[in-house]
């Protein structure tokens, strides 16, 4: 295939990966078809920058968007009130462990560890996310335990709990997760880490306790809101 | 629970409250992913704001229109690319020149453009003529192949479509030129 069909095919979304790397190769070895591909992707560019200033704008005024502050009066009073309806209304254990089995999922690996730099922790955190995200959580358990030694990193706590979490060790799992004060630390982790421990004790039923951590999750800012609030209607 | 590929048809419909509505939803997680390349703080959201542009972007030259992963996965390898592209940005700006950034990953190439080349190129954008605009429009940013354009566009042949977009390409950089003097 000649360039210029190629340069086409790049820019019509249609090379296959033999050709991506055809084309690769020439960028690398061809100084004047590099200088040519470049001026076509700088246009690309100008043109995409031209279209899309509206939307970036859109998009900055949706994150300057005052936030809600703090709510902790309001959950801390609902907490009460639930905790009383609590006491008043009772769910039959089969439906409980259920409603646990439909909304417990696995929390996905959102922390990137690359070996790069080779250092030790670095690799046994990530060795620790391969187990996690092969479902191997016995392994992971052990891993991330032996990460969090050598580096305390919040994360490393947070998916050692969901991994007890789901072998089915929730004891286990609430207790490490009950380990660390996430919202005095300020940890990105806060809600997420709430989250799943409300799931453990819809599991345990214990479910004051249980919406006690989802109504945190509620007034949080994480996009698990939602389903928190969701979940806690369906324990009403 | 909405499915990722209903969201990706929505997109390619131009509907933007999707668009802000999957920008809330993954912006935690891509702060934590982010964070974990020691990314400063506030340059995160502006790397995902450009992140979420060509998410949605890909999917309106049909670039992305068949979900093969979750859509979580897809925009995070975006923002990753770019998060890499920002880690290695050249200290010199004017060291280096016609640099191709390539992400493997997404079998993309980019080029690094120093600020002010951008904002001479942008002017000159701005003062092309429209046919030129939309020649080159739809080649470079909807994607489509010189057929395609030609039976848009009613050229008699494609060889003809060829010669007028080298033209284009031509006024451009004359345009960039002048604009730089």
């Amino acid at each position: 295939m000649n360039k210029e069909a190629l340069i086409e095919k790049y820019f019509s979304h249609q090379l296959s990966d033999a050709e991506f790397n055809q084309l690769k190769k020439w960028i690398e070895e061809d100084e004047l078809f590099k200088n040519e591909f470049y001026q076509q992707l700088e246009i690309q560019k100008t043109i995409s920058e031209a279209n899309h200033s509206q939307i970036k704008e859109r998009l900055k005024k949706l994150s300057n968007k005052p936030k809600n502050k703090n709510k902790w009066y309001l959950y801390a009073a609902s907490v009460t009130i639930l905790m009383i309806l609590g006491l008043l209304f009772y769910k039959p254990q089969q439906e409980l462990q259920e409603i646990y089995a439909e909304n417990f999922e696995a929390y996905p690996n959102v922390i990137n560890i690359t070996t790069r730099s080779g250092s030790d922790n670095e690799n046994k955190a990530a060795q620790a996310f391969q187990y996690y995200e092969k479902e191997l959580y016995h392994e992971a358990v052990l891993a991330f335990d032996q990460a969090y030694k050598n580096q305390p990193e919040d994360y490393l706590l947070f998916y050692k709990g969901v991994s007890l979490l789901a072998q089915h060790k929730t004891n286990e799992g609430i207790k490490v997760l009950h380990s660390y004060d996430w919202e005095k630390n300020q940890s990105e982790f806060t809600a997420v880490a709430n989250w799943y421990l409300g799931l453990a004790y819809i599991k345990q039923e214990q479910l004051s306790l249980a919406k006690l951590y989802l109504q945190k999750v509620m007034a949080s800012e994480n996009h698990l809101q939602i389903q928190a609030q969701n979940l806690l209607k369906e324990l009403d | 629970m909405v499915k990722d590929q209903d969201l990706i048809e929505s997109l390619k419909d131009n509907d933007l409250k999707v668009l802000d509505e999957v920008y809330l939803k993954y912006k935690d997680d891509f702060i934590l992913f982010a964070r974990t390349f020691s990314i400063p703080k506030n340059d995160i959201e502006d790397i995902y704001q450009e992140t979420i542009i060509s998410l949605y972007e890909n999917i309106q030259n049909n670039k992305l229109s068949k979900l093969t992963s979750s859509l979580k996965t897809y925009l995070f390898a975006i923002g990753k690319f770019k998060i890499l592209k920002q880690l290695n940005k050249p200290r010199f700006p004017y060291s280096q020149d016609n640099v191709i950034l390539v992400s493997e990953e997404m079998q993309v190439f980019e080029a690094e453009v120093n600020e002010e080349r951008q904002k001479t190129l942008k002017k000159s954008w701005a003062q092309l003529g429209d046919k030129c605009q939309q020649i080159l429009e739809l080649y470079y940013y909807k994607g489509k192949t010189l057929d395609e354009i030609q039976k848009d566009l009613n050229y008699s042949s494609k060889d003809v479509l060829k010669s007028q977009k080298s033209r284009c390409l031509k006024q451009l950089k004359e345009l960039a030129k002048k604009t730089h003097e």
